[in-house]
């Protein structure tokens, strides 16, 4: 997950609690020492009790796919020469969705069976995409046009004008909306188990 | 009136998440704290989870004892040590793009980091 550091303007620096709250990972922040819950981006204990991080989108994905789609990309290197073994793609988890409140978790292989998913999140439009070892989840609106992805071959198209998208971006490559953009929406992969723990009213996409 | 109370949100991320991917890497503008995300709090708009009264939590071992990525290096992609077939996780933020290989995250879990000028937590 990643969440932005700052709370109420001011930048903070996040360690290791060391312990654990519904079997997950707690982080302490350096400024106060109060105590925080990685999936709920929540402080459980201390001065920020309550407090919330926002939430900032992400891609899991393989090497290849990311400089692919992103050639500028700067590399983390801490710690190469300690690295034992090496984590690949697996299938079998849930895109966890996290948006305005609402939540919805979409598992990876059906998403990837169907290729696109339109869908509403709460009141919310949203389209969940998986090709190839990647996913991706965006608004589908633009201005105030609801957009309904579909494959047309080796494409991904909207009905509504016919443009061409990469949804790997979340960017139209061509037609009417050619250089437009979708806004991506915050999300975890996780098993499904442990996302029901923190997010138990959370549904489940049923594919049709 | 709930949309009065997310446009924050929906304006923080798309200032945020915007990706430009064609722009030619940047160094990041940091932005004076003025300018930084302020009030209201996320908690009393958008709340993940209830946080009970009194938390109760397991054995705890010393702070750090996973020792968290304090400060994360970089290399460029065509310098990468990378395998093609390695799990990453992908941020990009104001044109900036940055990856970090899950293989090291699973045993640091923590970076504390700053991509296009906002300061990030990437956790695993």
């Amino acid at each position: 997950m990643v969440h932005d550091r700052r709370i109420d303007g001011k930048t903070h620096i996040f360690g290791n609690a060391s312990t654990l709250y519904k079997n997950a990972m707690t982080w302490y922040d350096h400024e106060t020492g109060s105590i925080w819950s990685q999936p709920w981006g929540r402080a459980l204990q201390g001065e920020h009790k309550g407090v919330e991080l926002f939430l900032l989108p992400f891609q899991l994905t393989t090497w290849v796919n990311w400089k692919t789609t992103h050639p500028h990309t700067l590399a983390m290197t801490n710690d190469w020469e300690l690295l034992i073994g090496r984590e690949g793609f697996d299938p079998n988890f849930v895109i966890g969705l996290l948006f305005a409140g609402n939540n919805k978790a979409y598992y990876y292989g059906e998403v990837a069976e169907a290729g696109v998913v339109n869908d509403m999140l709460g009141e919310f439009p949203v389209v969940v995409w998986a090709k190839d070892n990647n996913y991706q989840a965006y608004l589908r609106t633009v201005d105030d046009l609801a957009l309904t992805f579909t494959i047309q071959g080796d494409n991904i198209v909207d009905e509504e004008t016919s443009s061409t998208w990469d949804l790997s971006r979340g960017l139209a490559t061509d037609g009417l909306l050619a250089g437009q953009g979708l806004q991506a929406v915050p999300s975890l992969s996780a098993f499904d188990w442990a996302w029901t723990d923190f997010y138990p009213q959370s549904t489940f996409y049923q594919p049709k | 009136m709930r949309i009065w109370l997310l446009l924050p949100i929906i304006l923080i991320l798309a200032a945020c998440s915007w990706e430009a991917p064609e722009l030619p890497l940047v160094e990041p503008t940091p932005k004076p704290a003025e300018t930084a995300v302020t009030t209201p709090r996320p908690s009393q708009i958008n709340p993940r989870g209830e946080v009970p009264e009194t938390v109760s939590f397991g054995l705890a071992l010393p702070k750090d004892a996973i020792y968290p990525i304090y400060q994360p290096k970089f290399v460029l992609a065509e310098d990468a040590p990378y395998q093609e077939g390695d799990l990453i996780m992908g941020v990009t933020l104001n044109g900036e793009a940055k990856a970090y290989n899950v293989s090291v995250l699973r045993f640091r879990e923590m970076v504390n980091d700053e991509v296009g000028g906002t300061p990030v937590l990437v956790s695993w």
